[in-house]
């Protein structure tokens, strides 16, 4: 009986996770979906992978959104400049290229170009897109 | 086990807050960052939040102190039940306050629900009459982590397998990518598995997309196989060696502060196998 009980309320308990809001505690959502932000700051020999303490992002956040990076960037409010900022958001919302050439705290934005007939695989174009910019820019460090 | 990965788990996580903190204050002298979704941070958030953690830290310390005089016979049993108590009680407090300024959630929700069972257990060998006492708490506690435990694995499991952007291989792609990027610039958050000059073949090769596409399917029958291993519908060596398997790999291309996770969630379904739901009766 007691077995049964913890059965059914095991179910409920399961049942509700799956179909609850992400991010309430035991919906246990981690991976679930995706929004990698992959960012380079300055020009010419001086560009770099612009780190956590450039952005001013907390080091815990590795998800991040177009719509966080604008008000990240927006409301940062201090030097060093994001002078030359550019990168891509990748995840499960698509993929998006990002810019904020003039420094000015407005990042400018669209969405990742497709190409399925130069593309290996129908989807990822946002994966080549970074891959290219990779091999371009490299993954130098402050 | 579980006190031990559940002091491991508060004192890395207690640790990484501390270490953050530091980091803040390096970074920027008003200690303003971003945090997604949550906004900007303010000094007197970034003190609360520095000072728990030491609590959080001390809590876990004696938590292992308690554990380890009690298994040499050094404390009796009684007494280290109440520090052991006391301590879980702190974690707990430490994470109910520190709940909204990160986004380790899921973290702070396995690591405060096996604090919180293992209190269980504590409470049971306090109020309850030898021999009965140590017996009980622990069947007790071994059914509650075997509830929480299989649910988090059941639902961590069906969320994959209904997200089609799982399923394709793409969310492993996109963080082992961002994992790759950050530890190649330099950010030891990450493992370097793979030298930066390789990165752009890797992310552009179709077996690397095919291989995430199958560690995808791979990681959805692993976490539904500890489901039911959970509820001891599985042998234990076997369930634990999958754990073990899938929460070092789980470890390997997550952020080092995802450990506590891991170490909570190997906890949990310690204590699950000690007394599982489908044992009762039995």
């Amino acid at each position: 009986m007691a077995r049964v009980l913890w059965t059914v309320a095991l179910t409920a308990f399961v049942v509700w996770g799956v179909t609850t809001a992400p991010g309430r505690p035991f919906s246990w959502t981690m991976y679930s979906g995706s929004s990698k932000a992959f960012l380079w700051i300055g020009e010419g020999q001086d560009v770099h992978v612009a780190a956590y303490e450039e952005l001013c992002l907390a080091p815990d956040n590795h998800y991040l959104s177009v719509a966080d990076l604008r008000r990240l960037v927006a409301e940062r409010g201090r030097p060093p400049s994001l002078h030359g900022l550019q990168g891509f958001v990748i995840g499960s919302r698509g993929g998006w290229i990002v810019t904020s050439a003039d420094g000015s705290g407005r990042l400018r934005w669209g969405r990742l170009p497709q190409s399925p007939q130069q593309s290996g695989s129908p989807g990822n174009e946002d994966l080549l897109a970074l891959s290219k910019a990779v091999g371009r820019l490299g993954c130098r460090r402050a | 086990m579980p006190a031990a990965c559940l002091a491991a788990a508060a004192a890395w996580r207690a640790g990484t807050v501390v270490r953050d903190a530091r980091w803040v204050r390096r970074c920027d002298a008003g200690q303003r960052v971003y945090r997604t979704g949550l906004g900007w941070t303010s000094t007197a958030q970034q003190a609360s939040r520095r000072r728990w953690a030491f609590a959080g830290l001390a809590s876990a310390v004696l938590l292992l102190t308690a554990t380890l005089l009690a298994r040499t016979g050094a404390l009796a049993v009684k007494p280290a039940s109440l520090l052991s108590g006391a301590a879980c009680l702190v974690v707990l407090l430490w994470l109910l306050r520190d709940r909204m300024l990160h986004h380790g959630r899921y973290t702070s929700v396995c690591i405060a629900t096996l604090a919180a069972i293992v209190l269980v257990g504590e409470v049971a060998t306090l109020t309850l009459r030898p021999p009965a006492a140590a017996v009980t708490g622990l069947h007790a506690a071994g059914v509650l982590a075997s509830f929480f435990a299989s649910q988090l694995y059941l639902v961590a499991g069906i969320r994959k397998l209904r997200a089609p952007h799982f399923m394709t291989g793409r969310v492993l792609a996109d963080t082992l990518a961002f994992g790759l990027f950050q530890a190649a610039a330099g950010n030891r958050e990450f493992v370097k598995l793979v030298r930066a000059e390789r990165l752009p073949a890797l992310l552009r090769s179709p077996r690397f997309l095919l291989g995430c596409r199958i560690a995808a399917a791979l990681t959805v029958g692993a976490e539904l196989g500890l489901g039911l291993g959970a509820l001891g519908l599985l042998p234990v060596g076997a369930t634990l060696a999958l754990a073990v398997v899938t929460h070092s790999a789980f470890t390997l291309i997550s952020p080092r502060r995802l450990f506590p996770f891991s170490a909570a969630a190997i906890g949990l379904l310690g204590l699950a196998l000690v007394h599982p739901i489908a044992a009762l009766g039995a």
